[in-house]
């Protein structure tokens, strides 16, 4: 019965939480699949974790931090050339699962939702955190395990980018109408 | 849309995807095999110091190479080593021990920051980028024979941010 109840409240966690956590895992994964996969693989460590505290669902911020130690150690033994390269290749193939399709129809949201995609891999997974994630800059801090200035930083500099991309498209816009 | 304040409602507007359903399934499949302890325990990796694992293939590649010099008609290399054999040859280390290994290394050859990392319970790491060789001397006890093994490998060490 007890297994039954901690089995519920781990499916609806990951129900709650999985396209957050699938979002911030595309990061380090070379696709949707992969991205599934991390994610998969980071509900199994925190499984394991959570058991010498009672079994209970983890934190966010620790599910977060598990995806990125998971990502890490996916890439390790690859060459750094070719995780640039993987690098490119994500920025170039992030639409099937960063954001709801359903935004299609506004321009500027796919506007911006395509910004977001070009920003640095570590002002992104700030971004990420922060606004679909939830977390506080003192939780993104220890995640990352940066200071929040830091992160706080990072945000504020992700936000004056994201502005500035969108500003210029919007002159962009009106130029050639 | 024009400043920082707005693209932060403009981005809270935006939804991530839901996990397929066949990942959803298969995470749900996995939480029901954990509960029910049907998944073996896996430990976080040791992030650190690459332990001799290695060491045993080494010495069995060795002890295959030493066995090579030993064996009858083993080509010309085996009479050339015959003639380096000692006069006396040496005792194994133990019974059944013929190959021992009797010097280790690691030497760094490069080494780049990373920057931080942590580990899944959020404790801070230095990481750092090394290309290493690591260096195993075995000598098989009953010829005399030694072979020098290197092994050349890159990886990201995670160091405790006290250390010095």
């Amino acid at each position: 019965m007890m297994k039954v109840c901690v089995s519920a409240a781990w499916k609806a966690w990951v129900a709650e939480f999985g396209p957050r956590l699938l979002l911030f895992a595309r990061g380090w994964a070379p696709s949707r699949e992969d991205a599934q996969d991390l994610v998969q693989e980071a509900v199994l460590r925190l499984w394991n974790y959570q058991q010498d505290k009672g079994g209970g669902v983890p934190d966010l911020p620790l599910a977060f931090s598990t995806i990125r130690f998971c990502g890490l150690n996916h890439h390790r033994s690859e060459s750094r050339r070719r995780k640039r390269e993987e690098s490119i290749i994500y920025l170039n193939d992030f639409t099937d699962v960063w954001l709801d399709p359903s935004v299609e129809d506004d321009e500027d949201a796919v506007r911006l939702r395509d910004a977001v995609q070009k920003l640095s891999p570590k002002l992104r997974e700030v971004v990420t955190m922060k606004i679909w994630g939830g977390l506080t800059f003192a939780q993104i801090s220890e995640a990352l395990a940066i200071s929040q200035n830091t992160a706080a930083s990072r945000y504020r500099y992700a936000l004056e980018q994201l502005a500035q991309d969108m500003r210029r498209l919007k002159e962009e816009r009106h130029g050639i109408a | 849309m024009e400043s920082p304040e707005d693209i932060e409602k403009a981005l809270a507007a935006l939804v991530p995807s839901a996990i397929s359903e066949q990942g959803q399934r298969s995470l749900d499949d996995l939480i029901d095999s954990l509960a029910a302890g049907e998944v073996p325990v896996a430990e976080l990796p040791e992030p650190r110091r690459r332990p001799w694992g290695w060491a045993g293939g080494i010495g069995a590649a060795a002890a295959a190479v030493a066995l090579a010099f030993q064996l009858p008609g083993g080509g010309s290399g085996a009479l050339t080593q015959e003639e380096t054999l000692p006069k006396t040859p040496a005792i194994p280390a133990s019974a059944g021990e013929v190959v021992v290994s009797h010097a280790r290394s690691e030497i760094v050859d490069f080494a780049e920051p990373e920057g931080w990392m942590s580990e899944s319970n959020g404790v801070p790491r230095r990481a750092c980028r090394v290309t290493y060789v690591n260096q195993e001397q075995v000598k098989d006890m009953l010829t005399g024979l030694e072979v020098k093994v290197k092994q050349y490998g890159e990886d990201t060490r995670l160091l405790p941010d006290n250390a010095f």
